[in-house]
């Protein structure tokens, strides 16, 4: 962890190395890809952040570590160059921090917002087609959805888009119901 | 005190004694004879002696006289004295007793007033003390029935709150158990085609929604 002002900074560092918005979303992907390396656990609770962030190894061998890594994922070279960068100073461990900030910056300038459907049985990619494009149409935004399965939900759907939320499902309206009734 | 009274008495009788002495050894002596001349009848002059033992009728007068003035100045002046002294103390007495009498009288006429007055503020505290126990009874009863009504009344409330509880208790009950029943029902029977049907409209209505600075 390393404060939230200095990750914004390396965020905004990274953002700034991108060129056009191709680049800036290739950064992105690249960056979310060693992000969730990081977490990646090796079955005896060894992570690849726990070693990257160790002082046991040499800095030489933990950035070959990151080098090797990144290449695997095929990180673009100027992310790569980028985490080599954090892994010197010793901020390896605000990756996930300067990842969340990037991802926000980067939706900001795409005008994209991120959505969390609920539903209480898997959505068809029809219906998943319906509501993404029901929600673009409210925002005026490309929406990310994400689906959940909530078999307490009963039936119908509930949209997450940051703080706002959008519910249409059966719990609910019994619940209204419920309310409505005086129970 | 019994000297003083008898030296008054030796004062005023002593000359009494003496005049009356001569007065009857005059007339005591022989009217002639013995002493060898006649003299008969009265003399105006006469001082009695051998040749005429009669004594004149002015020496008469005048030592009756001076019996009379001796018993008015050591008799009678005293005894008018006394009578006009005891008169003056029984009359002061008499006014005095009078004027106590006087004063009785007025202070039993104040104290028949005063009496009178007590009895009439007696009766007056009376009157009051009823008026004022009635007054009190009065509103000692008043609150009484108005800490009844408060009573009853916030009874009433409580009872009629308890009810609404209650009913309001059961309708959730009830309201509770249609609910379980109709989720029970909609997670037996809800399909793909409900659900299809509720995204449909679901999508329908947040399409139709504007979400102000696009979240």
């Amino acid at each position: 962890m390393i404060p939230g002002s200095l990750a914004k900074r390396y965020a905004r560092a990274l953002m700034l190395m991108a060129e056009t918005p191709i680049q800036r979303e290739a950064f992105g992907r690249g960056l979310n890809s060693f992000n969730g390396a990081l977490e990646v656990d090796d079955g005896n609770g060894t992570t690849l952040g726990s070693i990257l962030e160790s002082e046991r190894y040499l800095v030489s061998e933990r950035r070959g570590v990151l080098q090797s890594v990144c290449r695997r994922l095929g990180v673009e070279p100027n992310v790569m160059a980028f985490l080599v960068y954090v892994l010197d100073r010793g901020r390896i461990a605000g990756v996930p921090q300067i990842t969340r900030f990037f991802n926000e910056m980067a939706d900001e300038l795409a005008g994209r917002i991120h959505a969390t459907i609920r539903s209480a049985r898997p959505l068809t990619p029809d219906a998943s087609h319906k509501i993404k494009a029901a929600l673009e149409k409210a925002t005026g935004k490309t929406v990310v959805v994400e689906s959940v399965v909530d078999p307490e939900l009963i039936g119908g759907v509930v949209a997450q888009v940051g703080s706002l939320v959008l519910d249409g499902s059966v719990k609910t309206q019994l619940e209204n119901i419920r309310t409505t009734l005086g129970g | 005190m019994v000297k003083s009274r008898l030296r008054q008495l030796i004062g005023t009788f002593g000359p009494l004694l003496v005049t009356m002495t001569l007065a009857a050894d005059a007339w005591a002596s022989p009217e002639g004879g013995e002493h060898g001349g006649e003299h008969h009848g009265l003399t105006l002059f006469n001082w009695p002696s051998d040749a005429d033992p009669r004594i004149g009728l002015v020496w008469l007068l005048i030592n009756f006289f001076a019996l009379v003035y001796l018993l008015y100045k050591l008799i009678i002046k005293n005894l008018i004295a006394s009578n006009h002294e005891r008169h003056d103390t029984i009359r002061t007495e008499l006014e005095q007793a009078t004027a106590a009498q006087a004063s009785a009288k007025a202070i039993v006429s104040e104290f028949e007033a005063k009496l009178e007055t007590f009895e009439s503020e007696r009766r007056q505290l009376l009157d009051l003390a009823r008026e004022g126990a009635e007054r009190d009874r009065k509103r000692i009863v008043a609150e009484a029935e108005a800490e009844a009504e408060k009573i009853l009344a916030a009874a009433k409330a409580t009872a009629e709150r308890e009810a609404e509880a209650r009913r309001q208790q059961v309708e959730a009950e009830i309201v509770g158990k249609a609910i379980e029943r109709a989720r029970e029902l909609l997670l037996n029977q809800f399909n793909d085609a409900d659900q299809r049907r509720l995204v449909d409209g679901y999508a329908t209505d947040v399409a139709n929604k504007t979400i102000e600075g696009g979240v």
